[in-house]
C-alpha cells in the first residue's frame, strides 16, 4: 500500500483513458500528459495503460509500505525519497517505510509517479482512471491507502533519458481546423494565427485563454467533442477541452490540437503563453 | 458513377485495400496465378464488398504470368480453360456468392481479340457457361463479332491505364507509352471515353470505342494512387448528391466527423444509427470507436494503419452497401415513472403562472408523448430527447442552481431529460424519477439508446417510495416494450 501522508494539490490515479463508454456520456479522461506517463511506465517495464498518480503544481507526499521501484517524470517538483533529492527519469528503488515528499515547482505543472506494475484501484468500465460519478474518489486525500504489488526484483537503469524540453519551454500550439473553422471570418482566422494567447482559469477539464475573439458564430446541434478542442463561445471565450471534458457539446469547434499539443499544453500554466499553428491537412 | 474493374488474386496481396474502389474484380484462378487460398481470400473481400465476381482464365503459363502466347492442342485448351473456371465456381459456392463475368487474361485477352481461331476456340470452351456470364471484351475486336454473333453477353472493357493503337489493340508493353502511369494521363483518357465515346490513340487521333467497365492494374506503379483519383474525380460529385449523404470533415489527426443535415429529425437520427450500424457491423480494425450524437459521427481510427482519404473511401462505399434487413435493433419504449409532487416539481408552479396552464395540465402535456433518445452526452446517462410539446419550451433559468438532485425531471429550451447524478444545471425542474439512469457496475451503464423512446408515466410520493425501496433491493424491473 501507498499512505497518502499529504495529498498536494490535486492528486489523483490515471491510466490512459476510458475509451468506448463514450456513447454512454462518459468522458475519457486519463493522464492529460499521455508522453510523462508512458515515460515513467516504460523506465519501470511497464505496461503503459499502467495506473499512475499524476500530481499538480505541489506534489503529494506518500509513505511506501511495500518494497517496489518507481519512477517519475514530467513537471520538476523537486521530489526527495527520505529528504534526499530524487532523480526524475530514472528507475528508483525504494523500501519499506521510505517517504516521498515533493517541494518547491522548478519547471511544468503535472509530474507523474509510476509504481512497479502500476496502482492496484479498483477497474471501472475498463479504466482505472478517476472520474467524478464512475470511480469511488475524484482525487486522492490524505489518509488514502492506494494498492500495489510488492516488487522484489529491483531494476537498475544506467540509461539517461534526455530531458525533452521544448514540452516545457515551446509556446508553439500545433492545430488541424475544427469541423465548423469555416464559421470564422478571414479576419477572425488571421487573430487566432498572429496572436499570442494567455492561459486563464484551467483544470483537467478545460484551460481556457484570458484573450477573447468577437465572434457572432451560431451553436451547432449537439455534437461529439475530444479533448484538445477548441470551443468558441457566444461570449467570444475560448475553451480548449482537456481529458475529463464532456463528450459532447454545442459551441462551434473552430480548433483542434494534436496529440502533441495536447501534452505540452498540459505542463501550462495559468499566464504562460501560447501561440497557435495550422497544420497542413 | 465509374465502372472499375481490377485483376485481382495475382499475389500483389492490396485487395483489401482496392475493393472498396471497384465494382468488378477478376480473379486469377490458377492459370497465370492463384490458387485455392488466394481465391477464398479474394472471394471473401468480393463478397464483403459488394463487388462483382469474375473468372480471368489465362494460358497455363505461371513463368510467365500468362504474357506469353502459347499454341495448345484444342481438346488440352478447352479442358484448362474450363478447370479453371470451374476451380473459381467451387470456391464461389462455398461463399454461397456468384461469378458475373468471365475475363480472359494477358497474351489471350490479346490473342482473342486479333485472331478469329483463337477467339472461337475460346468462345467453344465457354459456351456452357453462356447466358450465365458475361463475357468481357475489347471494343470492335475479332472476338466481339464472334461473340454477339453467338449470342453471348458482352460488356466492352477498355484499359484505364493503358494506351491503344489506332486498330483499337493496345500498344505493346514492349514499345514505350504503352503504360499510363500518371493521373494527369489517365483522367482525360477515361473522360474522353465517357463522355464521347472515343479514345485518343497512340497517333492522336480520335476513334470511336465503347466502354462498360474501366480496368486499372492494380499492379503497376501508383495504381492505388490512379484508382483514388479516379474515384475521387468521377464519383464523389455523384456520391454527394445521394440523399441521406453525410459531408466527412477531418477532426483532428485522428478522427473523422461525419455530418448529416443541421436538423433534430427521426429522420437524421435514423440515417446516423443506420449507418453507425453498418460501420459497427462492418467491424473494420483501423477503426477504434464511433461517437454518435444528433446528426453526426465521429469515427476515431489508427491513424498509424490508414490515412484519412482511404477510410473515408472506404466509408463512402460502405454507404452505398445493400445492407441486410436483419442487422436493424430493435427500438424499446421504457417507461419512467416520474413523481410531480411539489417536493419535486420545485419550478411547476412558476411555470404554471408563466404558461398560464395548470399543475396538471403541464403534466399532462409532459406525461403525453413518446420522447426520443437521440443521444447520450452531457453527463454519463443523459439523454437528449425529442418530442417536448411546443407549449412546455421555455427559457432555462436566469441563474443556474448550484445543484440540482439525481433523477431530477427538467425542460429547457425546446429540450426536456432527466439529471442522472447530481449537479449545477439551469433547467426548469419538473418533477423526479426514482431510477438510476447511469449504474457504472453494469456492461451497458444505461438501460436506454439512442433511437429508443421514453415514456414518462405520473407517480404519487408513495409510490416514488415503494419504487425507491425496490430499486435498492434490486428487485424493480423498468417496464418496456419493443417499438416497431
Amino acid at each position: 500500500m501507498l499512505e497518502i501522508l499529504h495529498s498536494g494539490l490535486y492528486t489523483s490515479v490515471q491510466d490512459l483513458g476510458r475509451f468506448h463508454h463514450r456513447n454512454f456520456g462518459v468522458p475519457v479522461a486519463g493522464v492529460m500528459d499521455d508522453y510523462h506517463a508512458k515515460l515513467a511506465n516504460h523506465i519501470l517495464g511497464n505496461e503503459e495503460n499502467d495506473a499512475v498518480l499524476e500530481m499538480t503544481l505541489q506534489g503529494a507526499a506518500v509513505c511506501f509500505h511495500k518494497e517496489t521501484q518507481i519512477a517519475i517524470c514530467g513537471a520538476d517538483l523537486s521530489a526527495t525519497l527520505n529528504n534526499q533529492p530524487m532523480r526524475l527519469n530514472a528507475s528508483v528503488k525504494v523500501s519499506k517505510g521510505d517517504t516521498l515528499t515533493f517541494g518547491k515547482r522548478k519547471y511544468g505543472v503535472r509530474t507523474y509517479l509510476a509504481i512497479k506494475n502500476g496502482f492496484q484501484t479498483e477497474i471501472v468500465l475498463k479504466s482505472r482512471s478517476f472520474y467524478d460519478g464512475i470511480t469511488p474518489k475524484i482525487r486522492v486525500d490524505k489518509g488514502d491507502f492506494i494498492p500495489y504489488q510488492v516488487s522484489l526484483r529491483p531494476i537498475e537503469t544506467k540509461s539517461n533519458i534526455a530531458l525533452q524540453k521544448e514540452i516545457f519551454k515551446s509556446k508553439e500550439i500545433d492545430v488541424y481546423e475544427g469541423p465548423e473553422f469555416d464559421f470564422l471570418s478571414k479576419q477572425q482566422q488571421e487573430i487566432l494565427f498572429k496572436s499570442t494567447f494567455s492561459i486563464g482559469l484551467n483544470n483537467r477539464m478545460a484551460y481556457q485563454l484570458e484573450e477573447m475573439l468577437k465572434n457572432s458564430c451560431p451553436s451547432i446541434i449537439t455534437s461529439a467533442v475530444l479533448p484538445g478542442t477548441i470551443q468558441l463561445t457566444p461570449s467570444g471565450k475560448l475553451i480548449i477541452l482537456m481529458k475529463d471534458c464532456q463528450t459532447t457539446g454545442g459551441y462551434p469547434r473552430i480548433l483542434q490540437l494534436n496529440q502533441k499539443s495536447i501534452i505540452r499544453l498540459a505542463q501550462k500554466h495559468t499566464r504562460d503563453q501560447i501561440q497557435f499553428k495550422k497544420l497542413s491537412t | 458513377m465509374l465502372h472499375i474493374n481490377c485483376d485481382v488474386g495475382e499475389g500483389v496481396g492490396n485487395e483489401e485495400i482496392l475493393m472498396p474502389y471497384i465494382n468488378a474484380c477478376n480473379i486469377a484462378c490458377g492459370g497465370h496465378a492463384g490458387d485455392v487460398k488466394t481465391m477464398h481470400e479474394v472471394v471473401a473481400l468480393a463478397k464483403r464488398y459488394q463487388v462483382e465476381i469474375g473468372a480471368h482464365p489465362s494460358y497455363p503459363d505461371r513463368e510467365n504470368f500468362g504474357r506469353t502466347s502459347m499454341d495448345m492442342m484444342e481438346d488440352e485448351f478447352i479442358k484448362i480453360i474450363q478447370k479453371q473456371i470451374t476451380n473459381l465456381e467451387e470456391i464461389v459456392a462455398l461463399h454461397d456468392a456468384k461469378i458475373a463475368h468471365i475475363k480472359p487474361h494477358g497474351a489471350l485477352y490479346n490473342d482473342v481479340a486479333k485472331s478469329e481461331k483463337k477467339a472461337q476456340l475460346f468462345l467453344d470452351s465457354i459456351v456452357k457457361y453462356k447466358g450465365k456470364y458475361k463475357l468481357y471484351i475489347p471494343y470492335n475486336s475479332v472476338i466481339e463479332k464472334l461473340a454477339l454473333k453467338q449470342n453471348f453477353e458482352v460488356i466492352y472493357e477498355v484499359f484505364a491505364d493503358r494506351n491503344y493503337n489506332d486498330d483499337l489493340t493496345l500498344v505493346s508493353r514492349k514499345k514505350e507509352h504503352a503504360v499510363l502511369t500518371k493521373i494527369e494521363e489517365v483522367i482525360p483518357h477515361v473522360s474522353l471515353l465517357k463522355n464521347e465515346q472515343k479514345v485518343k490513340t497512340i497517333s492522336g487521333t480520335k476513334v470511336l470505342m465503347k466502354s462498360d467497365t474501366f480496368c486499372v492494374h492494380s499492379d503497376t506503379l501508383n495504381a492505388m494512387q490512379i484508382i483514388q483519383k479516379l474515384h475521387t474525380y468521377f464519383n464523389s460529385e455523384s456520391l454527394q448528391s445521394l440523399d441521406n449523404f453525410p459531408t466527412y470533415k477531418r477532426y483532428g489527426e485522428a478522427g473523422l466527423l461525419l455530418t448529416w443535415e443541421a436538423k433534430m429529425t427521426q429522420k437524421v437520427l435514423y440515417n446516423v444509427l443506420e449507418y453507425q450500424q453498418n460501420i459497427l457491423n462492418f467491424n473494420i480494425k483501423v477503426i477504434l470507436d464511433v461517437i454518435q450524437s444528433n446528426n453526426s459521427l465521429l469515427i476515431l481510427y489508427d491513424n498509424k494503419k490508414v490515412n484519412i482519404k482511404t477510410l473515408q473511401h472506404l466509408l463512402e462505399r460502405l454507404f452505398l452497401l445493400e445492407s441486410d434487413k436483419i442487422q436493424t435493433s430493435t427500438r424499446c419504449c421504457w417507461e419512467v415513472p416520474v413523481c410531480y409532487d411539489k417536493t419535486f416539481g420545485i419550478d411547476l408552479e412558476e411555470i404554471a403562472s408563466n404558461k398560464k396552464l395548470s399543475v396538471s395540465e403541464i403534466v399532462e402535456l409532459h406525461t403525453a408523448p413518446k420522447y426520443q433518445v437521440f443521444s447520450t452526452g452531457f453527463l454519463p446517462g443523459f439523454f437528449y430527447l425529442g418530442g417536448l410539446d411546443k407549449r412546455l419550451h421555455i427559457d432555462r433559468k436566469s441563474t443556474p442552481r448550484l445543484e440540482v438532485k439525481k433523477g431530477a425531471v427538467g425542460i429547457g429550451g425546446m429540450q426536456t431529460g432527466i439529471y442522472p447524478k447530481t449537479s449545477p444545471g439551469g433547467w426548469q425542474i419538473l418533477g423526479n424519477s426514482p431510477l438510476n439512469f447511469f449504474e457504472v457496475s453494469k456492461e451497458k451503464p444505461c438501460f436506454a439508446k439512442a433511437g429508443d423512446f421514453i415514456k414518462f408515466v405520473s407517480i404519487s410520493l408513495e409510490e416514488y417510495e415503494r419504487i425507491s425501496e425496490a430499486i435498492s433491493n434490486g428487485n424493480y424491473t423498468i417496464k418496456s416494450a419493443e417499438v416497431c
